[in-house]
Order: C-alpha cells, then structure tokens, then sequence
C-alpha cells in the first residue's frame, strides 16, 4: 500500500505523537509487515488503528481476542443450517462446503476484503498460545487454509495492527514477523496537545503545567498509572469547576485508596513549603 | 559501493552483538537492508535509527540494541520523553535566567553552554586521575557555579500546583545538566586517554544484567515492576496449562439440548469437566539475612504469582515455614519491602534459614490438607549454616512433589562450597539455576514449561 502517515496528518485526526511512532508506521506500512505495539493500558494502542483508518479512510475491520478465542470465533464457520436446508430441498446439491456456505469471521474478512482496510487483532496477549500459531499463516503468508475449501490468498489492501498489552510473553514465531513498537506514556508535550484537543478555553501554558503535573503524579509510584483518558477528564473536569479542591475529585484521576492517599501527602508537603 | 560498506559494517555490527549475547536473525536483517534500500535513505543518523526500530523484536530487546548501538556506533539517541520543562512568567524576573536561554522566545536552555561554563570554572581538575567520571561529577556539583545555576529555581509560589511544577522543573534541569556535564567530561578525558584507560567500558551498566544487589532505588523500582510482571506471566502459564488438560467425560443433557440447533444432529460434543483434584503449586521463599535484597525480589515474584490465582499457596521462611498467601494477597504492589521489615516475625527459633525444619513443616502442611499439590518452587541460596539434612527427608520431598524448581541467588562458582546444600537438592529439581539478575529470572521463567512437566 503505498500510504505514508506524517505527524500533522494524524494530529488531523486529532491522534497525537512522536516522530518515531511516525517513522514505524510509515515502515511498516510500506513493507506490508505487521506493526505489533505494546504498552501500558490507556496509552493510545487502539486509538492509534482507529486514527490511520480514519485518516486514510480505511475499513476497519477489528478482532477482539480473549481467553479461548479459537477458529470458529476469528477465522470461518460453516452455516450447518443452511447446509442441512439446502440438502433437504435439493437432493442432489453436492458440494456442500462451497463458499456460500462459509460464514467468514474476521481474519476471514480482513484477508477478502475488496476495500482497503485496517485489520485490528486487540490485545493478542488474552488469547492463548495456540490461537497465536494460528495467526502465523494469514501474518506471514497472507493467506488461510481451510481444509474442505482449499488455500484462500489475501488481497495486499490491508495494514495490520496488533496491539499488546504485555501480560504474556507472545512466542518468538509471532514476534519474528512483526515490526515491534512500545508505545508508553505520552511526554508532556504530547499531553499537553491532547489537553488543547479536548478542552476549548485553555491556554498553551496552562495545558503545559497541567501536563508536567500529570507527569509528575505518574512519577509518585503507584499501584495504577492513570491513563491518557482518566488525565483528560481530570483535567477537564478541573478547569472547568476551578474554584473548587482537586482533592474533591481525585476519584477521576486515581482509582485506588492508597494512591489517592500518597496524592494527598505530596500535595500537603508542597503546602508547607509555601507557608514556609 | 557506498551501501556494499555500509552492509559490512552492519554485518561487523552484528558480529559484535553475537559476541554480547544478542542475536539478529537473518529475515530481520534482510528486511532492515531492503527497506534501507528501497526508500534510499542516505543519512548515517537515519539509517541507525531505522536499525533501532526494524531489528527488535521485544521491549527488552529495544533497550539492548539502544546499549549496543551507542556503544558500537558511539551513536547518541534523542531521548524526548525524560524530560520536560514549563516555564512559569516568574522566571523571567531573574536575571541569570535571560543568559542562560538561547533566544528569549522560543525558551530553549543552552545546556552545552552552561555546561561548558561550568567546567571552565572548576579548576582543579585532573583528568589523569584514575577515578570515574561520576567522581568528578559530583566534584563539580559541590561547586558554586553549579549551585547557583539551579538557583534559578528558587523561587516560591503562592500556588501547590506551581511549586510542585517548579520542583519537577528544578529536577529535570539538574538532569539534563548532570548528563551534558558528564557528556563533556568524558570528550574531555578521551583527549588525554593514554595516561588512564577507564573501565567504564564494562558493560554491566544494563539494567536487566544487573546484579540485585548493586541496584540503587530508582533501578530498584523498576526492576521490581518488571519482577511482579514476571510473577504474573508464569502464574499464568500455570493456569493455563490446567484448563487444557481438564477435558472429562461427555456431558450428553447438553451435548443433546445443543444438537437441537442443527436438527437432531450430534454436531457439536459438549464435555464434562473432568473431576479432578487441580493440581496446586507452592511456593517458597528464603527471607534470611544471607539472602539480602534477593529476598526482595524473590517476594516481589510470589506476589505477582499469588495475587493472580487462589490455587497458589505461598510460604516463606527462615527457620520454619509461615504461609503468607492471605497476607500478601492484601498488600499493594508498593508495600512488599515493608512487609520484609517485619521480619522478626517470622523467626521460629533461633533466626539462622534452618532447611531441614523448613522442609519437615512443609511436609507436614501437604500431608495435612492432602491437596494435590504437584509443583513446589523455591527460591532460597540453600545455605543451612552447617546443620544436616535428613537423606530421607528429601527423598520424600520428590516423591511428594511432582516438579521442583529452584531458583538460587548465588553465584554459580560458589556453589556447594561451605555450608551449601544445594548439590542434595539438585538432585531431585527439575531446573536449579542461578538467578541474580532479571534476564536469568526471565530466562528462568521462560524455560519453566508445565506442560510437559505435568504430564
């Protein structure tokens, strides 16, 4: 496909990030491999797919993985209903696993899909390690092999996108055939834009320091790191009800007892410092 | 021709990295020079940058090849996430501050400058002296010079918000300058080399080859991120291994009640669980003084493991064995190293690891819930302070315990010297290795296969 994505074409998309997210992409995009990005939850992974296929005006076509995803659910199913029909009213149809009895799946879809498209398997580290092996062939070869049908090639209109979110080592196999980025969370400067995306009234100074805050509170050694989304919405939320305490409104920001608690000593240390 | 030695070099660079125990596979190689080649990059920067994004294959690969390329290519990357500044108008009131910026609009600091101002000022130094470059760094972070450049931030505001940013600001700076500091130093040093050749070069200054031990805390922390993920992923191999192996007789109510979606025909088989004690795992951990910070680590790896599933019991120990599984199930990720604090209360007798008595409790505790215990992991140095171990005992160990794994934080040439035991348990461990660093717990966890084990 021969697409290439700059930073200004996806903060069009209001999808913002760093030159070297820009320069995988634009890789892997133009040798036809699959980007694999793995990160901490609420980085932008996913959000990252949805901004390309927007931005080139993609199909999306995406594959949810979870615990005991298996071939029925991602790659093909025979209709055995409309099989079992069709025998009943024609006694002499004999192939019955031609290919309008076949219920394409995702993986299917993405692989024949007539449109350019996004193909998006999420959070690939749910699903098991078999699942992966299966993913070999369409990822390497471009094509699937069903047993009663035969061998079906992909068309090449397709970037794939993986995305990971490291709770499991992925086998060597997959990884060999993907191009890996590990997407983390976003600079200040990166947020900051975000920050001027969401909110309309704010400053570029404001959404700065509001941003080097966040930064900071992520520095503090939590249990949970606040993703992009839950520091959006804090910031909103706060700059919009200025008059009030943030303490008030933690539960935006920080999900957890204990995090909230080690917030509010940072915040009454830097208080002293004043009346100092 | 240019691109023919531009290969060998790579090819010698590859060389180099079989030879610090990283390998490049050759499809990875082959992809790098074709898409070197067919976008017709030219810049050396560039095309070190796509070598860093094309050849690894995972997050810890990335930071090895980071090592490797600036110590092969003396290759510097832009690090654009550490760190950040926000100017507050404050600033502005300060003199000092208007020097040190290279145009008054745009806000960029002119660290190399300063840097250099710095260094000029700081007399008395002598680059033959056979000590490191951080020694002179920190030399030079007692000086006034150095001090009052960080001043800059001394200034107080009204508002919580701002001094926290403030302090953050003040942080960053000093960073930044440490690392353009040591920068100059080391150009400086390399200019009169003969007399010294640092052992600088020693490459063990990669996170995940470094000893637990010489860790500091900010290291510490993340390895300790990374040693909980570990607990998680391996506890998952083990749940994962259990639900495969759990097909049990056919469940025909529902196998019928199913085949009525196809007309009567047995499509689709449904099966029973298969009634069957799951297997159960225990794990044990040395918290004695001998262990030190390996004890930390060690934790951290039961932690990540217990606070995943219900069906891992966990123990640690010093002269006997206490169950900590509900206890730690409690504790947040950030509140293991107090919890070690609390050691006295685990001491049973007389505070030195006593083996024998640990094992014998331990044997007492799976004959008394006659659980289908199968696996036992342990991490201990297995050191008994020249107390014996029961033949017998042990002996009943492997017969009890399907798998035993046994991780070791000693180094491996002290093995079995002194009050070592460790030569009567290998015998009966399925893997006993020597882990010290987090590549060789990794490395540890990714050999563990149950799978095959449990068969």
């Amino acid at each position: 496909m021969n697409k290439e994505v700059s930073i200004k074409d996806l903060e069009s998309v209001s999808y913002f990030s760093n030159e070297d997210l820009v320069d995988v992409v634009n890789a892997a995009i133009y040798l036809e491999k699959p980007l694999l990005i793995e990160g901490p939850a609420g980085t932008g992974k996913t959000f990252l797919a949805k901004a390309i296929s927007s931005l080139f005006n993609l199909e999306l076509i995406r594959l949810q993985c979870h615990e005991g995803i298996d071939e029925d659910k991602a790659v093909y199913e025979w209709n055995y209903k409309k099989q079992l029909l069709s025998i009943q009213q024609d006694k002499n149809a004999e192939n019955l696993f031609d290919e309008k009895y076949l219920i394409k799946r995702p993986i299917l879809n993405a692989l024949t899909a007539e449109k350019d498209s996004l193909f998006l398997i999420d959070e690939i580290d749910r699903s098991d390690e078999e699942f992966e092996a299966l993913l070999l062939e369409i990822l390497a070869e471009n094509q699937v092999t069903i047993p009663e049908f035969g061998t079906i090639n992909g068309n090449d209109n397709r970037i794939t996108i993986l995305t990971s979110n490291g709770t499991r080592e992925l086998s060597d196999a997959l990884k060999r055939r993907c191009i890996y980025f590990f997407l983390d969370f976003p600079s200040v400067d990166v947020e900051s834009k975000v920050l001027m995306n969401n909110i309309e009234e704010i400053s570029e100074s404001q959404a700065k320091s509001y941003a080097s805050f966040i930064s900071f509170v992520r520095k503090l050694n939590l249990n949970k790191i606040p993703s992009l989304i839950e520091s959006v919405e804090w910031v909103k939320y706060n700059f919009l009800n200025k008059n009030k305490s943030t303490i008030d409104n933690l539960g935006i920001l920080l999900k957890d007892k204990s995090d909230q608690e080690k917030y509010k000593e940072q915040i009454e240390n830097a208080n002293e410092l004043i009346q100092e | 021709m240019q691109m023919s030695s531009f290969k060998n070099e790579i090819v010698a660079f590859s060389q180099f990295c079989k030879e610090q125990q990283f390998f490049i596979s050759i499809d990875k190689l082959q992809t790098y020079f074709g898409y070197i080649e067919s976008k017709k990059i030219e810049s050396f920067e560039e095309k070190i940058r796509y070598l860093y994004f094309l050849i690894p294959k995972d997050k810890d690969e990335k930071d090895k090849i980071k090592h490797l390329i600036s110590e092969y290519f003396n290759f510097k990357f832009e690090d654009n996430t550490t760190f950040d500044f926000n100017f507050f108008n404050e600033y502005d009131l300060n003199e000092n501050f208007q020097d040190v910026l290279i145009d008054g609009e745009s806000r960029d600091i002119d660290f190399s400058k300063i840097a250099i101002e710095i260094i000029q000022d700081f007399e008395n130094l002598d680059f033959s002296r056979p000590v490191s470059n951080a020694y002179w760094l920190n030399q030079i972070k007692k000086t006034k010079a150095y001090e009052d450049m960080v001043s800059l931030f001394d200034v107080q505001f009204d508002d919580t918000f701002k001094n926290i940013i403030n302090n953050l600001n003040r942080e960053n700076f000093s960073n930044f300058l440490d690392l353009k500091l040591l920068e100059l130093l080391k150009e400086e040093r390399n200019k009169t080399r003969d007399a010294y050749q640092p052992s600088e070069l020693d490459n063990k200054d990669q996170l995940n080859e470094l000893d637990y031990l010489y860790t500091n805390s900010e290291e510490r922390k993340k390895l300790l991120e990374q040693t909980y993920s570990l607990g998680n992923k391996l506890a998952i191999k083990f749940k994962k291994q259990i639900k495969f192996s759990n097909k049990g007789n056919l469940n025909l109510r529902k196998t019928i009640r199913k085949s009525i979606q196809s007309g009567g025909v047995l499509q689709n088989i449904i099966y029973k669980p298969k009634n069957k004690k799951k297997p159960k795992l225990i794990i044990l951990c040395d918290i004695s003084g001998s262990m030190a910070l390996y004890s930390l680590f060690g934790l951290t790896l039961l932690y990540g493991m217990v606070s995943r599933f219900n069906s891992i019991k966990s123990f640690v120990f010093i002269d006997g064995i206490t169950e900590v599984t509900k206890d730690i199930k409690k504790l947040k990720k950030t509140e293991i190293e107090s919890f070690l604090k609390n050691w006295n209360n685990f001491v049973k007798q007389d505070g030195h690891s006593d083996y024998s008595r640990t094992f014998e409790e331990l044997m007492d505790e799976v004959k008394k819930n006659n659980a289908n215990y199968k696996c036992l992991i342990v991490i201990g140095d297995a050191r008994n302070n020249y107390r014996d171990i029961d033949e017998e005992l042990i002996n009943e160990i492997s017969k009890s315990f399907k798998n035993i794994y046994w991780l070791n934080p000693e180094r491996f040439k002290y093995w079995n010297t002194g009050d070592s035991l460790i030569r009567k348990f290998d015998r009966i461990t399925n893997n006993t290795s020597e882990v010290r660093n987090y590549n060789q717990m990794k490395a540890f966890v990714n050999s563990i296969d149950f799978k095959r084990d449990l068969k």
